[in-house]
Formats: structure tokens, C-alpha cells, sequence
């Protein structure tokens, strides 16, 4: 069905964080999440000949870095368990979309990601929030892909430059 | 139908306040108000009244909100002693109940524990102003001590 057209709200986007193996996913909901920034800009290479006046370019590599900020929550599994991967060397399978998973046309990324533990706001005034910078990583048979929702939370897979 | 929220905050706040005051007397009390008494003359103990004034929420993340609570606070008392003016040991001893039993009693999540509302909502005190230590007009025409304090509580929920 073709999606009405409304304005998407950032605080209708959603990270979730896989508890399950990257082919057999589950998908839990990171609740505590208030910012996300995502980037996905590609690299450049040039392209230029003889042939044109005009420089040409190619694309190369898919730089991704997805920003997320949440509240810290000793109590909280997903806050822990994100702090523990940031501490930590293991990647997080990461699903980054601008709206839920239930949502049909919900898109975004998904995959293993490093955990970066980027800054923390302890200011006096302040409820504790932590940000983290999320950045692809190479795990064997777990590439990273462009996602779009479909009918029952169903994940449409895609190769970024494919 | 459930009470408001701000309800639920302001008689946490007064079974707080009860619990910590030492030393009440049979007259005294702290409750919960939406007006003020009228007539100060037949005033008797002194009274600890809580006011609802305003509550907001702003956005802490996509699952909850950060709300903000206004709640005020009058002290009064009226001096039944036989002097033509309240003596300053007698005020005094006003100004520093306030500041022991009221002020520092509702200053949540720093001079004293956070308030709890349930298992699993608390609240912090972030501003508490005193509005006027006393009001003189109060004071010198009604023998009345009269301080009102507002507090801001915040909540994550």
C-alpha cells in the first residue's frame, strides 16, 4: 500500500539492538534513545578524462556513522548492555530507522556495528545522557545493509552500491 | 478516575514533610490546600500548606518524558503569646523551621533522598525559591508569620 504523505518526526524513529544471531534476528527496542544523527556520505574518486570538460567522479566506499544519544540507566538492558560494548571489543548488531519497525516504509541501516563511547554531559543541571558514535565493522557473513520496512516488520535488504 | 499526577507529587511531598517534622504539636499540621484560610484571626498551630501551581513535560527520550512540577508552600502561624509584638526569638525560631523542616525536607535527590512516587517513578528537587521569609504586613498588623516557598520537582517517566 503507498504510504500517505505525512512529515516523519524524529521522535518516531527507533534503534533497536539484535539479541539473536545476524541471520536469525530479534529485534528489541533501545527505549532510551533521545538523539540519533545518521551519515552516510560516499567517497569520491575521480573519474576525469579527455572525454569531458566537466571532472567526473566515481563512488567508492559508503562512510556510515550514526550518532546515538541515550539516557544513562543502570537498570536499563539495552543502556548497560550498548556501555558494556563501548567499553568493550565486540560489535553490536545495530537496526537504525527513521520511524519503527512496524511501520511499513520504515528505512535505514542495520548491521554490526563498534561502539564508541564519544561523550558523556555530567553538568550539574543535568540528567545524564551518553553519546555513542556507531561505526560499521567486519564481521565474517554479516555485511552491513540498507534496510526498508515491509508488511510484518518484514526487513527488505539491500547492498549500499549495488 | 486517577488522581493527576501533580496530586500524586504534592501528597508525596506532605507525607514527607510529616514524617520529618519533629516535635508537632496537637494544632499543627501539613496537608495538601487549593485556598488559603481566609480569616487568619482564628488561625491555631501552625500550618504547613502545599498549593499545586504549574506542570509542563519537555521530551527526555523517545520512550519518556521529563516533567516538571511547581509546587508552592505557605508556612503560617499566629502568635498567641500575651506581647503587643511577636518577640525575634519567636520569629526566629519560625524562620528556622522553615528552613530545617520545609526548605531542606523538600530539597529531593540532594540534601535529602528522592522523592518516591511508585516502585519505579522518583522525582528531584531542581529550584526552590522562597518567595518572602515572612511578610511583614502579616507580621506587624495580624501577628502572623507568613513564608511561602515554591519548589520545581522534576520527574523522568
Amino acid at each position: 500500500m503507498a504510504a500517505a504523505s505525512f512529515a516523519k518526526i524524529g521522535i518516531k524513529a527507533a534503534v533497536y539492538r539484535n539479541s539473536g544471531t545476524y541471520a536469525s534476528p530479534t529485534w528489541a527496542a533501545v527505549p532510551l534513545t533521545r538523539d540519533v544523527q545518521v551519515s552516510a556520505p560516499w567517497d569520491m574518486a575521480d573519474a576525469s578524462s579527455r572525454g569531458s570538460r566537466v571532472k567526473l567522479y566515481a563512488k567508492t566506499l559508503m562512510d556510515i556513522t550514526i550518532t546515538i544519544t541515550l539516557r544513562k540507566d543502570d537498570a536499563d538492558t539495552q543502556a548497560v548492555a550498548i556501555l558494556a560494548a563501548a567499553m568493550g571489543g565486540t560489535a553490536v548488531d545495530f537496526l537504525v530507522l527513521d520511524g519503527l519497525i512496524s511501520v511499513e516504509g520504515s528505512s535505514g541501516f542495520r548491521g554490526p556495528m563498534h561502539v564508541n563511547f564519544a561523550s558523556e554531559d555530567q553538568g550539574a543541571g543535568s540528567v545524564i545522557y551518553t553519546n555513542y558514535e556507531l561505526k560499521p565493522a567486519f564481521v565474517t557473513a554479516a555485511p552491513i545493509k540498507a534496510v526498508v520496512t515491509g508488511s510484518g516488520s518484514a526487513l527488505t535488504e539491500s547492498d549500499p552500491g549495488s | 478516575m486517577a488522581d493527576a499526577r501533580i496530586v500524586e507529587v504534592i501528597d508525596a511531598v506532605v507525607s514527607r514533610v510529616d514524617a520529618a517534622w519533629t516535635g508537632k504539636g496537637a494544632n499543627d499540621s501539613v496537608s495538601r490546600v487549593y485556598l488559603a484560610p481566609l480569616s487568619l484571626a482564628s488561625l491555631t498551630g501552625r500550618k504547613v500548606w502545599f498549593f499545586p501551581v504549574r506542570y509542563g513535560d519537555d521530551t527526555a527520550d523517545r520512550g519518556e518524558n521529563l516533567t516538571t512540577y511547581t509546587v508552592a508552600a505557605i508556612i503560617a502561624e499566629r502568635y498567641e503569646g500575651g506581647e503587643a509584638e511577636p518577640p525575634q526569638e519567636w520569629i526566629d525560631e519560625r524562620l528556622a523551621f522553615v528552613e530545617q523542616q520545609v526548605y531542606t525536607e523538600c530539597d529531593f535527590g540532594d540534601s535529602v533522598d528522592f522523592l518516591s512516587l511508585d516502585t519505579s517513578r522518583r522525582a528531584w528537587t531542581e529550584t526552590i525559591d522562597v518567595a518572602a521569609a515572612y511578610d511583614v504586613e502579616l507580621l506587624s498588623k495580624k501577628q502572623v508569620f507568613w513564608c511561602e516557598i515554591e519548589f520545581g520537582l522534576r520527574e523522568v517517566a
